[in-house]
């Protein structure tokens, strides 16, 4: 163990002060240093910069300037004229003076003409003012024929004096000199240059000198002038020490700011550390109290930072503690009160507590269990009712739950309810289980009750449906070799709507419980019965005979299907049923075909006029191989458009004329020949194929109404709708689909439909119509008069057109027939509607419609329904056939 | 001729005019001493041929003179040549550098007219006379200044200018006419003498062009020549602003080509290599006073003879600007028979002495006499012929 470090010898206070005034001073000073450094380089740096631009300026400035100036100079001074004048003798002022005038107008540059051997030939008016060339640079001029140049100064500032040579093309030598003279500071003057800016010419480059070269700028400025260039060197300078002592102002501000910077912190430090190490003693007062006494007086910090979180947490401790206890208290209660039994084991499976729910439970004392293997009361090695090993899942999972068995003290086994969970400390270690029991002897009693009611049926008390299923469910398995042939029956109870309506529900559920018992009576032995819905029965016959015999023996039995039936009251009733039946294993293996090949036998019966028994013969099954075949053939049939509309004219009954067409779904199929309505509408229907199948039939039917209406002006072209296609917009929208393919109009279109989808159709169909002659389709009501039409209804819809249902045609004999027909002719009348008969076949029938002032029909008298083609063949006026 | 033939002459010139005195010594036997001869000539105008033409024309004079025995008991007569590069300062200045030599008898005054105009005020104040042997303009001897110090054997504009103005009448027809002239006392001399006798010719100059040493075209005067309906034009110039107009001219149509008469500064030159072939192309007369190809005199032959031994010029038609060298030759016996009458060196007595000279038959014309004291010319226009420049420079007389 190492040795504690000695306490307060620095203490904390001084420690932070210390260093933080040492750190601070070492900041203040290094920032000082770098901004003096910072400032004596970026002054140098500026001062520089900005005399590389004064000396680029000027350069450029004097270059262009200079350049110029001489050459405007030579270009006047070297003409033609002036070689003449020097070549000419008196007259020759005459050109040559006002040459040199036109020369001289400004008097900044002016020139004077000197003779070929420098002598005073024409002077300008200020040649006097102005210093001149030295008789020996003069000369030189005219020795070497080159220009010359000279600084000088003067009180206008500095001059640059120059001598060109006039040189004519037909002499050796110069004729004459011209002397000019730049005033260089006046040019520079519109540059707007600074006045403390220095500027030295010479015509030498200047000697470079280490500390000027770095305060001062040397630019050698070429004079761009015939062949030869002039250099005019100028050297750009400064005062620098105004800007250093910018520079060193800010050095001193910043060392200033650093000292009391420097002072601000060290009292700010000096603070700081008094307070942080005041409240470090009290946090070390709290712990120690804590860890002597367990408790702590209360105490608060608010300073929000690092102290005041450690306070928290220590406070959060002395809390947590406090909640643990409490929560221990509780949990003691909660154990020993539960109502169920808790069970804890240590590691080694051995019992280390029960509660005393457990105690009552099992009848043990306590001390006959703690420390007793836990197998003892239950086994957990052993497995559940699911078959699962309870100790393997708890070992793997860590808990299991589920039902199983608890031994008594007596070694009777009581039903629970187990959850176990494995209990681990924090290295997840195991510490042992806790098992908690619930006692479900009685939710065992109450369940295998509702078991036996879930099979009954509880009108018959026959087994129900479930039943039924689980018992074919283990004949047909196909590991069941002893299931032997049985017939099964599909039993209807005929008219039980009848007798629901006519003696009420609860005298229906008389007959059914009273068919329900005389089937058990007189179905043959052995057999099982069961209700399947309301006026269902299935009845599975197990076969010891042959086929035949067993059809004579359930024919013998069910001599008596047809019952009289005392109702309560003494009203008699009679109840007969239809049957359907099959054989297992001869019509079918599977429960699903059975069922499907019963109803279908079923169906027969009910066609061949109900209570009777139809076994399962070839016709229904032809039937039914073409129904699924007309099923299978439905959709490609649609796809190639085999379904299409054929026209049944409908004339005028007076003269014949042909006033519409009613279209009719015709399917003439390669496989199954002709298919009629009656048979694929309701599979179309089943399979939901109606929509397509209308969408067809319209696409057709708008192609054809344009040659129909050529033929046959004004006719208008009937087509029906189902039931179904009614809601949901749904005819709607297969007609604005239409109209998105191709459609561009609907006039002379007449949707038909049944009174009974009108009144079933409610707003939905009310909204729809509307919307339907809105795209100019009129509604005309099909099969009129055979359903329960609401007179009212009929008023408020916006329909066109009624069509009397064929049957009061077929029934014209009868004086009743003839009063309806009179009084839905009146009712159209009063409602401005049209009003067409169907089916009509005979002239006996025409003549009397005539009679009764019916106007237009349909039927076989006048003509079948037939395709475009024939239709486009017919005369505009039919006669009876 | 030799196309290098000007840098011959140029090395020519140099010897003459540093080696003076050395030159007619040989040619001297007395040891009396000299009199001196001045010549001041444009040696330093590089195409210019007048100067050399002069000096030869004068040293063959002197050489005659001194074989004779020389002037004044047996003085030798000697040349002093300067160069005045054309420069009239420079002409100024040399002459009053002749004017203070010792025993220098007169200064002979070259090519450029505005020279010896210039030097006028001097002449008159250093009482030394000026001949003109080149010098055209009337002011040279038209002045005011009594008693003149200036004379002249050549040329005058007054009559010569009005002998160009007879011939572009009469030769070429022509009643319009142009004139390009130097903006120099020359031309203004020439000038005058069209303004005042251009009438009795019936000429209308309708252009007059005043150019300046050293311009580089006539193109655009030209063309505003023939715009004016000129028929022929009068050019008074030297070569070097001949060969740029005959060039322009050459390079027009035929058609356009106007017949110049030229006063005789064109062919004081190098005319003919400078121009070249183009020479052929245009009708160029020149206006002369004299021509060894055609004078039969016998002073011109002895002048001939003296330059073929004397000079790379090996026939008379080589010998270039003949009139400068005739001219100087004349003069320069004028002068030492004035010498040998006044007695005397001295500039006044050799004046007065030049206006009482004995007839004297030169190489140009019988003078009799030369200079009279109101006649300071000795040529008229009886000495005037044309000439056509040939290929070689011969100058050939025309009619």
């Amino acid at each position: 163990m190492s040795t504690p470090a000695p306490l307060h010898s620095v203490s904390l206070r001084e420690q932070i002060t210390h260093r933080l005034q040492r750190i601070l001073g070492i900041y203040v000073l290094g920032f000082t240093g770098l901004i003096f450094l910072l400032a004596l380089g970026s002054v140098s740096y500026f001062h520089h910069n900005e005399l590389q631009q004064y000396r680029a300026l000027i350069a450029t400035k004097l270059s262009a300037e200079l350049s110029a100036i001489l050459r405007e100079a030579d270009s006047v001074g070297n003409s033609s004229v002036v070689w003449t004048g020097l070549t000419d003798s008196a007259g020759r002022e005459a050109y040559l003076e006002p040459l040199l005038a036109k020369m001289n107008r400004t008097p900044h540059h002016q020139i004077d003409l000197l003779d070929y051997r420098g002598r005073d030939f024409i002077l300008s008016p200020t040649s006097g003012q102005r210093p001149r060339l030295p008789g020996a640079t003069i000369k030189r001029t005219i020795e070497t024929a080159q220009p010359q140049t000279q600084l000088s100064s003067s009180d206008q500032g500095q001059l640059l004096l120059f001598s060109l040579p006039v040189i004519a093309p037909f002499t050796d030598s110069p004729l004459g000199i011209l002397l000019s003279s730049i005033n260089l500071t006046r040019e520079l003057t519109e540059l707007g240059l600074p006045e403390n800016l220095s500027l030295e010419y010479s015509l030498t480059a200047p000697p470079l000198n280490g500390l000027d070269d770095a305060l001062k700028a040397y630019s050698a400025v070429p004079i761009p002038f015939e062949h030869q260039d002039l250099v005019l060197y100028v050297e750009v300078g400064m005062p620098i020490w105004p800007r250093f002592l910018v520079a060193l102002i800010a050095v001193a501000l910043t060392l200033a700011s650093g000292v009391m910077l420097h002072r601000q912190l060290g009292r700010w430090a000096e603070g700081f550390a008094k307070d942080l190490t005041d409240r470090l003693e009290a946090l070390v007062q709290v712990t120690s109290k804590l860890s002597t006494d367990g408790v702590a007086p209360p105490f608060h910090d608010n300073a929000g930072d690092e102290i005041t979180a450690v306070f928290d947490a220590v406070q959060a401790i002395v809390l947590r503690q406090r909640a643990i206890s409490q929560k221990l208290l509780v949990s003691s209660r909660v154990f020993e009160t539960a109502a169920e039994a808790i069970l804890i084991t240590n590691d080694q499976g051995r019992i280390a507590d029960v509660n005393a729910a457990l105690l009552r439970m099992t009848d043990y004392p306590r001390e006959e269990l703690v420390g007793q293997p836990a197998g003892l009361l239950y086994r957990l090695q052993e497995t559940s009712q699911e078959g699962v090993n309870i100790g393997e899942a708890v070992r793997q999972h860590g808990e299991w739950r589920g039902e199983t068995y608890f031994l008594t003290r007596e070694q009777r086994p009581i039903p629970v309810m187990l959850s176990v969970s494995a209990l681990f400390d924090e290295q997840q270690q195991s510490l042992g289980n806790v098992a908690i029991f619930s006692d479900i002897s009685d939710l065992k009693q109450a369940e295998d009750q509702l078991r036996e009611l879930s099979y009954q049926d509880s009108l018959t008390k026959l087994p129900n449906y479930r039943a039924f299923s689980e018992l074919m469910h283990t004949l047909l398995r196909p590991d069941n070799a002893q299931t032997q042939r049985f017939a099964l029956l599909f039993i209807d109870l005929d008219h039980l709507k009848l007798i629901n309506d006519s003696f009420g529900h609860e005298q229906g559920d008389q007959v059914i419980l009273q068919i329900a018992q005389n089937l058990s009576r007189f179905l043959p032995q052995p057999h099982f019965l069961c209700r399947r819905s309301g006026d269902e029965f299935i009845a599975i016959v197990h076969m010891k005979d042959n086929v035949a015999g067993m059809q004579q023996k359930l024919k013998d039995s069910m001599q008596t299907v047809t019952h009289l039936i005392e109702l309560p009251g003494g009203v008699m009733t009679q109840a007969s049923f239809s049957v359907g039946a099959v054989v297992y294993p001869d019509h079918a293996q599977t429960l699903n075909e059975l069922l499907v090949l019963a109803d279908s036998a079923l169906q027969s019966s009910k066609e061949a006029g109900r209570a009777r028994v139809t076994w399962l013969n070839n016709d229904i099954i032809l039937r039914l191989t073409r129904r699924h075949r007309i099923e299978a053939r439905l959709s490609e049939a649609l796809r190639e458009r085999l379904i299409r509309p054929h026209y049944q004219p409908e004339v005028q009954l007076s003269d014949g004329q042909v006033r519409g067409f009613e279209a009719l779904a015709r399917w003439d199929d390669p496989e199954l020949g002709q298919v009629s309505p009656a048979e694929f509408i309701p599979i179309a229907e089943h399979m939901n194929l109606i929509d397509p199948l209308t969408k067809v039939m319209l696409s057709q039917i708008v192609d054809d109404l344009t040659p129909l209406r050529a033929r046959f002006p004004n006719a208008k072209v009937a087509f029906n709708v189902s039931a179904k296609q009614l809601g949901n917009r749904r005819i709607f929208q297969i007609l604005t689909h239409c109209i998105d393919a191709k459609c561009s109009s609907f006039d002379g279109l007449v949707m038909e439909v049944t009174e009974t989808e009108l009144v079933q159709g409610l707003e939905d169909a009310n909204l729809q119509l509307e919307l339907l002659i809105g795209l100019g389709i009129e509604i005309a009501i099909d099969d009129f008069g055979k359903g329960y039409s609401s007179l009212a209804r009929l008023g408020q819809l916006p329909i066109r057109k009624l069509k009397i249902d064929s049957s009061f045609v077929w029934s014209i004999q009868d004086p009743n027939t003839v009063k309806i027909i009179q009084a839905v002719l009146a009712l159209a009348r009063a409602l401005h509607m049209e009003v067409t008969v169907e089916g009509v076949e005979t002239l006996f029938q025409r003549d009397m419609l005539l009679d009764l002032g019916c106007n237009k029909a349909q039927g076989f008298l006048f003509a079948r329904p037939m395709s475009l083609t024939d239709i486009l063949k017919l005369p505009s006026h039919l006669e009876p056939a | 001729m030799n196309p290098y033939h000007h840098y011959w002459i140029g090395l020519f010139c140099l010897l003459c005019a540093t080696m003076p005195i050395e030159a007619s010594a040989q040619s001297t036997p007395s040891n009396k001493p000299p009199v001196l001869i001045g010549f001041d000539g444009a040696y330093g105008q590089k195409t210019n041929t007048s100067a050399i033409a002069i000096e030869l024309g004068a040293r063959a004079a002197i050489d005659e003179i001194n074989r004779a025995g020389g002037v004044l008991g047996g003085r030798p007569l000697h040349l002093v040549t300067t160069d005045n590069k054309g420069v009239t300062a420079r002409g100024k200045d040399n002459f009053i550098e002749l004017a203070q030599m010792t025993d220098l008898v007169a200064v002979l005054g070259g090519k450029y007219s505005p020279i010896s105009v210039e030097v006028l005020p001097e002449a008159h104040r250093l009482k030394v006379p000026l001949i003109s042997v080149w010098g055209s303009a009337d002011s040279i001897t038209d002045h005011a200044y009594r008693p003149s110090y200036t004379f002249r054997v050549s040329l005058k504009d007054d009559w010569g200018v009005e002998a160009m103005m007879r011939r572009v009448a009469s030769t070429y027809k022509a009643t319009q006419a142009c004139a390009f002239l130097p903006n120099t006392s020359w031309g203004r001399s020439a000038d005058a003498v069209i303004k005042s006798k251009a009438t009795r010719y019936k000429l209308n100059f309708g252009v007059v062009r005043w150019y300046n040493w050293g311009d580089t075209s006539f193109a655009e005067d030209y063309r505003r020549c023939l715009d004016n309906q000129g028929q022929a034009l009068m050019f008074v110039g030297n070569e070097k602003e001949a060969t740029i107009l005959l060039k322009e001219m050459a390079a027009m149509p035929a058609e356009k080509r106007l017949p110049v008469v030229a006063h005789w500064g064109t062919v004081g030159g190098l005319l003919h290599e400078m121009v070249g072939p183009d020479l052929g192309q245009v009708t160029f007369d020149v206006i002369q006073t004299f021509s060894f190809l055609q004078s039969q005199r016998l002073r011109a032959k002895a002048l001939s003879q003296w330059i073929q031994a004397n000079s790379p010029y090996k026939n008379d038609s080589a010998i270039p600007s003949p009139v400068g060298a005739a001219h100087a030759y004349d003069t320069v016996h004028l002068l030492a028979l004035a010498v040998e009458r006044a007695r005397s060196t001295q500039g006044s007595r050799v004046r007065d002495a030049l206006e009482k000279l004995p007839a004297f038959s030169g190489a140009v014309r019988d003078y009799k006499p030369a200079f009279t004291n109101k006649r300071h010319d000795a040529l008229d226009a009886n000495q005037i012929l044309f000439v056509r420049v040939g290929p070689d420079g011969t100058l050939t007389p025309i009619p």
